[in-house]
């Protein structure tokens, strides 16, 4: 990417308050925020901030929001805890605390030329948004662009209107299945790695880039693995308890690395045994 | 239009088997059949006499609950073969099939497809082989499933 992300903040450990714009209800449990920052909010997708509602504590949290917009910084959260309810009860106007962008991104750079696979699984869609965005507004630099997407049921796929408008693009694949499924439901029912024999790509040539639970990121980078495409061309996305953001304080070691820092974006031939290692 | 013999040699069960094999599996056709969406290919508790090879559209296995409706299960697609109760005893189908788009699919007779296994050990091998890398593939899509995944991530 020809943007280079640079910490927009003079003091990586210092939060600056940023103002709330707008709050917007993805699903039951999962919300977007979108910030103001006070200058141009440059970031590369896969990237991850801190959010500090005051007086409450810290969390890491995905950019959603588009790379190319880098006026407004968006959040995709899941209410999970004490910091992410406090992040949900935010209101515009409301201010909150901003450290970042912190670590690796998709390596959407090394990509080009090829076929892009992006597998998303439940909210796993959120650090892949900015990726699939900055793909589709880069579309002349790759092959094939596939995005398949697995969520628990059809009320909780994120960002939901936009996947739908993501269909209709003559030059993307887009397939969505769900775990559990009424009747009503006319698309497919399945877990993520059920969509991959239905979807053709360069196997030699091909980005693979997976984000959601462990199990389903080894479950897919297997499959993958055994359609032929190299270890080396899979990119996953770890989550750890990640405190400092910039590699210090050790909270989120993992092996030989630090997620927060070497991460969260990480090529599965790296991590693929620490990924099966119950305490790293 | 390729013929029906064509057809099952190019589907992904057939990959694999021997000339022979294939001729032996040419013997057990018993025709194509098509289904309109919302058509039941198959129903929970009926005879499992054909094996049938899907080859266009998709369709949903699916149980009906009393009281809470019809659950989906699993999408199969084109490709796919479509359930296994045909092969063990007592040959009945455990679940329904719904077809979600309009679906085609290659008919095998279970009771020929049978004997035919247990005439020929290395010909029956190769069957039990594709019909097990089914059952172990949706059995790992289900424990999945079960495992509801997508509950913690933020």
């Amino acid at each position: 990417m020809e943007t280079a992300a640079e910490l927009p903040l003079a003091d990586p450990m210092a939060p600056t308050p940023l103002m709330v714009l707008q709050r917007r209800d993805e699903t039951h449990d999962t919300f977007t925020l979108s910030l103001e920052p006070t200058e141009p909010f440059a970031f590369k997708p896969g990237q991850f901030n801190m959010l500090y509602p005051f007086g409450i504590g810290e969390s890491a949290i995905s950019i959603s929001g588009d790379p190319a917009a880098p006026r407004r910084l968006v959040h995709t959260v899941r209410q999970v805890g004490n910091v992410t309810e406090a992040l949900a009860r935010l209101r515009p106007g409301d201010l909150v605390g901003v450290r970042g962008p912190f670590g690796q991104p998709w390596p959407l750079d090394q990509a080009r030329g090829g076929d892009l696979l992006f597998v998303a699984g439940g909210i796993g869609l959120v650090p892949l948004r900015p990726a699939i965005l900055w793909a589709i507004a880069h579309r002349e630099s790759y092959g094939r662009v596939i995005v398949l997407v697995g969520a628990r049921t059809p009320g909780d796929i994120v960002f939901v209107d936009e996947v739908q408008e993501w269909r209709s693009h003559f030059d993307l694949e887009v397939e969505v299945t769900v775990d559990s499924a009424e009747s009503s439901w006319r698309g497919s029912v399945g877990v993520v790695t059920q969509l991959l024999p239905a979807v053709e790509f360069d196997r030699a040539d091909v980005t693979a880039m997976v984000c959601g639970p462990e199990i389903m990121m080894r479950f897919t980078a297997g499959d993958l693995i055994k359609r032929g495409v190299p270890p080396s061309s899979i990119h996953v996305s770890v989550e750890r308890n990640m405190k400092c953001g910039i590699g210090l304080c050790g909270h989120c070691q993992f092996g030989p690395y630090f997620v927060c820092r070497n991460g969260p974006v990480f090529r599965y031939d790296l991590v693929e045994r620490l990924l099966t290692v119950k305490e790293v | 239009m390729p013929s029906l013999e064509d057809a099952l040699a190019s589907h992904p069960f057939a990959r694999g088997f021997s000339p022979a094999q294939l001729r032996t599996l040419t013997t057990c056709l018993d025709g194509e059949t098509t289904w309109v969406p919302d058509a039941f290919l198959v129903s929970a508790d009926g005879v499992a006499d054909h094996c049938y090879l899907l080859v266009e559209g998709a369709a949903v296995i699916s149980a009906d609950s009393p009281g809470r409706g019809r659950r989906s299960i699993q999408t199969i697609h084109a490709g796919d073969l479509l359930g296994w109760s045909w092969l063990f005893p007592p040959h009945r189908w455990a679940f329904d099939a719904v077809a979600l788009t309009p679906t085609r699919a290659i008919v095998l007779d279970a009771a020929k497809l049978r004997g035919a296994i247990d005439d020929d050990p290395a010909f029956g091998l190769e069957v039990v082989r594709r019909v097990g890398a089914t059952v172990a593939d949706r059995l790992n899509a289900t424990r999945l499933q079960l495992l509801d995944l997508y509950g913690n991530r933020g």
